[in-house]
This record gives C-alpha cells, sequence and structure tokens, in this order.
C-alpha cells in the first residue's frame, strides 16, 4: 500500500503541475483540498482523468462518495487498490 | 537652422550633397552617401517580389537608408523591436523578405551596388508605409501598420514643438540615443525628425553612460533616451565637464521614476523632457519637471483627449482615422492637460471567474513578503492557472531561507486568499533577484513566462556585473532534458549546457544576433540530476566572446566559448 501511496504523491505532483513539492512532503493523511494542499474542484477533475488513465478507474458519478475518496492520498491509495483493472 | 524637409519629399527636393546626414566612428556621412545608399536599398527591395520587409538593423544610418529605399520602392516596412527566433518565426509569417542583420535568415536582401542613379518621386503620404509591436507588456506583441502621413505628420509637430531647443546653429547639434531605432520612439526622434529638420544624428547607440560622456565632449548635441537608462546615471562619470554641450534630454518608453529625475537634474543639469505615447497612439503629451514633481501632462498640438470609464481616450491626426483610440491609462483631466493616474485593470477570465491581474498584485505588494510583483497568466495543459514573479521583501527572504519555497508560495496564497477565491490564487511562483527587463526598460509578459519554462532550471543569479555573472543552478530529475538521456542513466546533454549559457547570457549581457561558432568546448565530467551546479558567464565584448564554465563541488562539468557577432546587412 505504500508503495502506491508514493505512486499517487507522484502523479498528484505530476498532474497538478506541483513543482515546488516532492513526494515526502505530502502527508498521506493529510487533506488534499482547501486547507491542506489546496486543491480546487478542477484539480479534483484533472486527477480524476489521471487516475483513470493511469489505473483503469472510474469515479463514481455520486459526488459524496467521491469527495471520500479525494479527502487524502491515502484515501485515494484505498479506492484504487479496491477498483483498479490493472 | 536647416530648412524643414518632410520625409515625403526629402529625396526629391534634397539637400546639398556635402550635408552631414550622420556621424559614423568620426566620419561625416554626407546627403550624397545617404542618396547613394538609399538608391542601392531602393534597387534591392525592387529586384526581391513581395510588399512586406522585416527591418533590422545596428546601424542608423544604414537603417535609415534602407527605409526610405523601401519606401521609395513602394514596400511596406516591419520594424521588430528584437530578433530572437520566435519573433523571427512570427515575422517568417507576416513578411515576403528580410534586410539587415536578420540571423540565419532565407529571404533576405542584398544591397544592390553600383545600382544605376534613381530618379526619385514624391511618397504618397496615404502609403501603408510601417508596422511596428506593441512592447507587449501586457500580453504577445500586437502589430500596428501606420500610414506615412501618420508618422510625418507626428514629426511636424515634434519639429515645432522642440527644434528650437536643439539650438539654431545649421549641423552642430547632434542626436544622440540610447534607444534603438527598432522602436517607434526611436524611429520618430533619433531617424524621422533628425532627417526632417536636417539635424545630424549618430549612426550608433550609446548603450552606455561612458559612451555618452565621451561623445558629449565632441561638442553640442540632444539625447532620445529611455527611463531604463536615465535611472543607471552613474555619479562617478565627469558629467560636469560635458553637460554644457547637452542641449535637451528626452524620456519616453514608460515614467520617468522621481529618483532618475533626480539624478538627471544634478548629473545632467536638467530636467529630461518626457515624451507620453504608445506604439498605437504616437506621442500624446510632454512635461519637463523641471522644478514641479507632479508638473501635469501637456496635451501636444492637434491632440485631443477626453475620458471614458476614467481611461484616457485620444484622438489625432497620429492615428489612422479620426475616431477616438482607447487607452489603458487612467487620467483626470485638468485645464492645461493631464494628470496620469496608473494603468487600468488586467482582466482575466479563469475558469469562468472574473480576476483582476492589477488588483491581485497591488494585493501582492501590501503584504512584506514581495517588494515588487507581477502576475502572469499561464496556460497548462487545458488549463489557465496563474503565476507570480516576484523580487521578495524582507519576510519574503527570511521565510524562503527559514522555511523553504513551497512555505513561501503557500503563506502567499493565503496572504491573498482574504481578497480571492481559492480556484484563482497563483499556483507556480519564481522569486528573482531583479525583474527581467528588456532594452526598453520594460518586463514583457513573454520574458516573465518564459521563466515558467519547464526546460528553464531552477537557478539564482549570486553575482552580476557588466561582463562577468555567477549563476548558481539546480538540475531537478524533472527537467526534460534528462528523459530518455539516457533511459538507462539520465545525463544532462552538453547541448542543454550550451543552450543555458547562451539563453542566460542574453538575459544578463547586451549580445549581438548571431551565433557564430564554438571554441574550446569540453564536457568533463557528467551532470546526474540534482547536481548543485556553479555557471560562471563571462562577456568579452571586443571579441564577441561569451565564456561559460559549470563547476560544482566535484570540479569542472563543462566549459567553452561561444563567438556572436553582427551579419552585416
Amino acid at each position: 500500500m505504500q508503495a502506491l501511496e508514493q505512486e499517487i504523491k507522484k502523479l498528484v505532483i505530476e498532474t497538478l503541475n506541483l513543482e515546488d513539492l516532492k513526494p515526502e512532503d505530502i502527508d498521506p493523511a493529510a487533506p488534499l483540498f482547501v486547507e491542506g494542499l489546496g486543491l480546487d474542484s478542477i484539480d479534483a477533475l484533472e486527477l480524476g482523468l489521471a487516475l483513470q488513465k493511469a489505473y483503469g478507474v472510474a469515479l463514481a458519478s455520486d459526488s459524496k462518495e467521491n469527495r471520500r475518496h479525494f479527502a487524502s492520498v491515502r484515501a485515494l491509495a484505498d479506492f484504487v487498490s479496491a477498483h483498479r483493472k490493472s | 537652422m536647416a530648412e524643414r524637409i518632410a520625409i515625403e519629399h526629402l529625396l526629391t527636393q534634397g539637400r546639398p550633397a556635402d550635408f552631414p546626414v550622420a556621424f559614423r566612428e568620426g566620419q561625416v556621412l554626407t546627403f550624397a552617401d545617404f542618396e547613394a545608399r538609399a538608391s542601392g536599398w531602393r534597387a534591392a527591395f525592387e529586384g526581391h517580389t513581395g510588399q512586406r520587409f522585416a527591418l533590422y538593423f545596428e546601424d542608423t544610418f544604414e537603417f535609415a537608408a534602407a527605409l526610405l529605399g523601401a519606401w521609395h520602392a513602394g514596400r511596406c516596412v516591419y520594424l521588430p523591436a528584437e530578433v530572437q527566433p520566435t519573433t523571427r518565426e512570427r515575422l517568417r509569417l507576416q513578411v515576403d523578405g528580410f534586410a539587415g542583420q536578420i540571423p540565419s535568415s532565407t529571404k533576405l536582401l542584398k544591397f544592390q551596388q553600383g545600382a544605376p542613379r534613381t530618379q526619385w518621386a514624391p511618397l504618397s503620404s496615404e502609403a501603408q508605409a510601417l508596422v511596428v509591436y506593441t512592447s507587449g507588456s501586457s500580453g504577445e506583441p500586437a502589430a500596428i501598420p501606420k500610414q506615412l502621413g501618420q508618422l510625418t505628420r507626428e514629426v511636424a509637430t515634434l519639429a515645432d514643438l522642440f527644434d528650437a531647443r536643439l539650438g539654431s546653429d545649421t549641423g552642430a547639434g547632434r542626436v544622440l540615443a540610447t534607444v534603438s531605432h527598432q522602436h517607434i520612439y526611436g524611429l520618430l526622434f533619433r531617424v524621422l525628425w533628425p532627417l526632417t529638420s536636417g539635424r545630424p544624428f549618430l549612426a550608433r547607440s550609446l548603450p552606455y553612460p561612458e559612451d555618452i560622456v565621451a561623445e558629449l565632449t565632441h561638442g553640442p548635441a540632444a539625447l532620445i533616451a529611455s527611463p531604463a537608462h536615465l535611472k543607471r546615471l552613474p555619479d562617478t562619470l565627469d558629467w560636469a565637464s560635458v553637460r554644457g554641450n547637452l542641449r535637451s534630454v528626452f524620456s519616453s518608453g514608460g515614467p520617468l521614476p522621481g529618483d532618475a529625475l533626480h539624478a538627471c537634474r544634478e548629473l545632467l543639469g536638467q530636467a529630461p523632457v518626457e515624451v507620453y505615447g504608445s506604439s498605437e497612439t504616437g506621442g500624446i503629451a510632454w512635461r519637463q519637471r523641471a522644478r514641479d514633481e507632479a508638473l501635469s501632462w501637456r496635451t501636444m498640438p492637434g491632440v485631443e483627449v477626453r475620458l471614458t470609464d476614467d481611461a484616457l481616450a485620444v484622438r489625432s491626426a497620429h492615428l489612422p482615422d479620426g475616431g477616438w483610440l482607447q487607452t489603458e491609462d487612467r487620467a483626470r483631466l485638468l485645464p492645461e492637460g493631464f494628470e496620469l493616474l496608473g494603468r487600468m485593470d488586467r482582466l482575466l477570465k479563469l475558469e469562468e471567474k472574473r480576476v483582476s491581474l492589477s488588483a491581485m498584485e497591488r494585493a501582492l505588494l501590501e503584504s512584506d513578503l514581495v517588494r515588487e510583483a507581477r502576475v502572469v497568466p499561464l496556460s497548462e495543459g487545458n488549463r489557465l492557472t496563474l503565476g507570480v514573479v516576484a523580487v521578495l521583501g524582507p519576510t519574503g527572504r527570511y521565510l524562503h531561507a527559514d522555511s523553504g519555497k513551497h512555505f513561501l508560495n503557500q503563506a502567499i496564497r493565503k496572504h491573498l486568499a482574504s481578497q480571492f477565491e481559492p480556484s484563482v490564487l497563483p499556483r507556480r511562483f519564481r522569486y528573482l533577484e531583479a525583474m527581467p527587463v528588456n532594452a526598453q526598460g520594460k518586463s514583457t509578459e513573454a520574458a516573465l513566462v518564459a521563466l515558467f519554462d519547464s526546460r528553464r532550471p531552477p537557478l539564482r543569479v549570486l553575482e552580476q556585473t557588466a561582463d562577468r555573472a555567477v549563476l548558481s543552478i539546480e538540475t531537478p530529475a524533472s527537467l526534460p532534458y534528462f528523459k530518455g538521456h539516457f533511459p538507462e542513466k539520465a545525463i544532462l546533454p552538453g547541448v542543454a549546457q550550451i543552450e543555458w549559457a547562451l539563453q542566460l547570457g542574453r538575459e544578463l549581457f547586451t549580445l549581438p544576433p548571431e551565433f557564430l561558432r564554438m571554441e574550446a568546448v569540453k564536457f568533463q565530467q557528467l551532470i546526474v540530476p540534482g547536481t548543485q551546479l556553479t555557471l560562471e558567464l563571462t562577456w568579452t565584448q571586443a571579441k564577441g566572446s561569451l565564456q561559460f564554465k559549470f563547476t560544482s563541488e566535484a570540479g569542472t562539468h563543462g566549459s567553452g566559448r561561444i563567438l556572436l557577432g553582427e551579419v552585416r546587412g
């Protein structure tokens, strides 16, 4: 799971071009949006697309569900490992 | 005083054969020389198909001859401010040929030696004579077409207003300039006005204050300058012994800061004549702040001004038609002219949200995190975001050194969050020692956006003089140069080192346009991702040599010389 978290941190940094951050700067349990990394709803869209490309996971149309998955890097890793096709 | 001759009639009416038109390295270039060069250039343009030609010359006399040659051949002249690769690419799509010192150019015109003597006919004021470009400080440079009459009417106004200031002795008051004729201000003030009023001009520009002092020892002259130069006058030079010869100083291209005004009064013994205008509008107003710092602008004869939504609008014979042209400068009208109150807000839509870049810049300056700041739009993938280029203030410096760049970025975002929605907050940051400025003293948007190019390594300038600079450069693994070079072990290609040396050399020094060759290039040790490099650049103008050396704790990695020069047109 830790390897997947590391991969997802790299994906977040690359997708969103967070150039001044290194994977080790991101706390896997910290919130990704608003108060944490300060990402916004458009970042969520971009990240959703990137996850779909990388792992073949599709996001649900249920926004409450999605908010849970996008809560932190750890939550994303849980979601990916449960749904990945590759 | 020499007879005033409008540019339309300069070559048909003519001046005495020995009339001094310009000076080059102590030599007088006469009207006969001028006519001969213009004739050869006219033949060159007539011998080449197409209507539109880009001119770029270092030498102002040769430029003036080529300009008149092109006009008498019925051609339209495109005037780029510089000929960097991106500008050349853009021009290639717009013009049919090039003349002058344009590097690696196809379709380059050759001056026609021994062309038969030309029968001149007057030029038409309605001719589509010129295309100039805006400086691009608020976006891509925009092309502005001008009819010949727009230019000559403006020159007539300048002559009416300022001729007397240059003295009445024929041929004595030479025109010196720090600014290039490749811009509308330089074109009008150092080429077209002197040609019209019969003032000899210096064929080369004077980029260094030492050159201005040396030229002033040769006799009376006027100086066409810009704030970029006037705010950098060294008080160590002997201005007192030469300023008696300085008849007038002109400043345009941007606002003249108070410090520069004081330096001019003290060192040059006079306040410059400030001219307010733009590439689109031409000259609008002028003032000379001999005593009153806040003296208002006086509208030029024939120019009308009014306010539209607090911004100045202009109507004049220097504009293409009788309509009003809206500027982006806020102003207050006064009985004798107007007062300028700063630029209008730059508005942008980010993901359907409207944001004022000017308001964000003002908000940044309210904190003591930054001392200077510019906000620029960056397109990343399919998203438009904002980037901040800033010179740090005391608190910002402290946070950067103590807690790192990411922490400082977040502090800046937090500061802005009280006034701006989270989704428009800047996402990328560049902290510099000084804002990048071009020869006109402006930070163009292109130069600011270039700081975010992923091929540009993170760097800091440690030391800089006129001919030497030391930089610290990081080589993060994310640099695109490492991708696939090589798949099994990433190393920085030698060509990337040369590209960095040349690119940074061009930013730090004024280098000639053409890459001639390289000498003594050696790559002694590999540069792997994460290497902390020091780059030392030395510019030897006399040899046209840019020397570079990349070192680190491990010793020297790469070194060599890049030879640069002019192409003779």
